[in-house]
């Protein structure tokens, strides 16, 4: 038996849905006992409050991402011993809602020296005196002491595996990609895509485009809102689903000045459910990225459980992915351009749209199912924890 | 006898004796104040661009220089295995 440190369902953290889907679903785990600190997330499950008595228990495995839902999880890493599934290769965020936010600067400072060194003490100093850019969160990952304290470490990715070894840490790092669920598998009513544009409402004959999940600078709308209209001025039958909530004002301002602004949807914050049927109903989903703070995208792997096309940046995480079975572009050249290319390939052939969608739903049913992921991560729990 | 004029003195009277003079430079500062405002901001933008591309140019070296990386540490890999194989099968 163990104990897995995780946030679970109904919080809105991404995490606590992989922990539900990959853990808390399957019967075979059902011997360890989830420790969360929310007691709504402990209704009906084998769950328990975070302890004292918790800490110095050797069988823990932490879920731990970089949001203030993962505060308990990343106090635990710090006390080392434990198997820590990283999510986000920065934790600079987290440790400054859990030191900064409650005006504990020296924890801050502390937390900065300790993985960076000097530098890191003067950063924070900087800081204090009002010289910071939010840029430094990704740089100063502030992971290197609960990396080196944990027992093993499980990534997403090779490149996550890459840059925490760069970092000198010593601790064993095992990857297992992020599981990519079938259709069969998700929570969409519906089984194919014609099923699910008709649930929705949407045209059966135009191309659809889908950018998803909650829009930030990050996700670079503007290059993909730029490809969409140089497309729609060549005359394509074509439309722009923005699935997620989009609070972010300078891309709502694009999103309203745009000269396609008819063709383009915005959804606003989706359910699991809803989300999954925008997914399905998709033909191509161009995810932008920049800068990464080396997080696991789970709209990229959905969408390769359900064979779709994703056009990602040759950066960070996404470079791992095969490129048999996404589009790349290259950020080191203008991305508009590739990705106008990259979009017209599929819009002006549906038999290659088609070939690439069984390409990867081959792929992500033989590589990345959820049961491989079940089976890598039991591997590695019967490893540490015989 | 002579008046002592105080600095409040002398503005009140330059704005009551020059008003359209006293309007006429507010408006220039006014218009001073928001070009050097409107340059800043230009100025922050066009950095703030020309740092991100050459962050993007750098990550893509990165990425670049640690996809060859791995690519080697694999082919190390799968000839330490072969190198392994081989030498089990003459001890054999």
């Amino acid at each position: 038996m163990g104990y897995i440190w995780s946030p679970l369902a109904p919080s809105p953290s991404g995490i606590a849905n992989y922990t539900e889907t990959l853990i808390a679903s399957d019967p075979e785990f059902s011997e360890h006992v989830f420790v969360t600190e929310e007691a709504s997330q402990r209704d009906a499950r084998n769950a328990i409050p975070p302890s004292e008595a918790l800490i110095s228990e050797p069988h823990t495995l932490l879920q731990l991402g970089n949001n203030v839902h993962h505060g308990y999880v990343l106090e635990r890493a710090r006390h080392g011993g434990a198997i820590l599934e990283l999510h986000d290769l920065s934790l600079h965020h987290l440790h400054a809602e859990m030191t900064l936010a409650q005006q504990d600067f020296y924890g801050y400072m502390n937390g900065l020296e300790e993985c960076e060194g000097d530098f890191g003490r003067r950063v924070a100093f900087q800081r204090a005196k009002g010289f910071y850019t939010p840029r430094l969160d990704f740089y100063l990952r502030v992971n290197r002491s609960v990396c080196q304290r944990a027992s093993a470490i499980i990534v997403h990715s090779r490149w996550a595996k890459f840059q925490i070894e760069l970092q000198g840490v010593t601790t064993p790092i095992h990857v297992i990609p992020h599981y990519a669920i079938t259709v069969e598998e998700s929570h969409a009513f519906s089984r194919t895509k014609h099923e699910a544009r008709a649930r929705l409402g949407l045209s059966p004959d135009r191309f659809m485009l889908l950018a998803g999940g909650y829009v930030t600078p990050a996700k670079r709308l503007d290059w993909v809102l730029t490809a969409f209209e140089e497309l729609c001025d060549a005359g394509a039958a074509i439309d722009l689903v923005i699935a997620g909530a989009c609070e972010w004002a300078p891309a709502r301002e694009l999103i309203e000045s745009s000269r396609h602004r008819e063709n383009i949807l915005v959804t606003g914050y989706l359910s699991d459910q809803d989300f999954d049927e925008y997914t399905l109903a998709a033909d191509v989903l161009p995810l932008m990225r920049f800068p990464s703070a080396g997080e696991s995208s789970g709209v990229a792997a959905r969408a390769l459980g359900f064979g779709k096309v994703i056009i990602v940046p040759e950066y960070a995480a996404f470079s791992d992915l095969p490129d048999e079975i996404c589009e790349k572009v290259w950020l080191d050249k203008a991305v508009v351009p590739q990705l106008v290319t990259s979009i017209s390939k599929y819009l002006e052939s549906s038999i290659r749209l088609e070939q690439m969608e069984t390409q990867i739903r081959s792929y992500a049913s033989h590589q990345l199912s959820l049961q491989h992921a079940r089976a890598d991560l039991r591997e590695i729990l019967n490893l540490y924890w015989a | 006898m002579g008046v002592l004029l105080t600095r409040g003195d002398f503005v009140f009277s330059f704005k009551k004796l020059f008003p359209s003079l006293t309007a006429r430079l507010r408006r220039q500062i006014r218009r001073e104040i928001q070009r050097e405002i409107q340059q800043s901001l230009l100025t922050h933008a066009a950095a703030r661009q020309a740092l991100d591309i050459y962050e993007m140019r750098l990550e893509t070296l990165d990425t670049r220089l640690a996809k060859r990386i791995m690519t080697l540490e694999d082919r190390v890999t799968a000839l330490e295995a072969r190198d392994e194989l081989q030498l089990r099968r003459r001890a054999g």
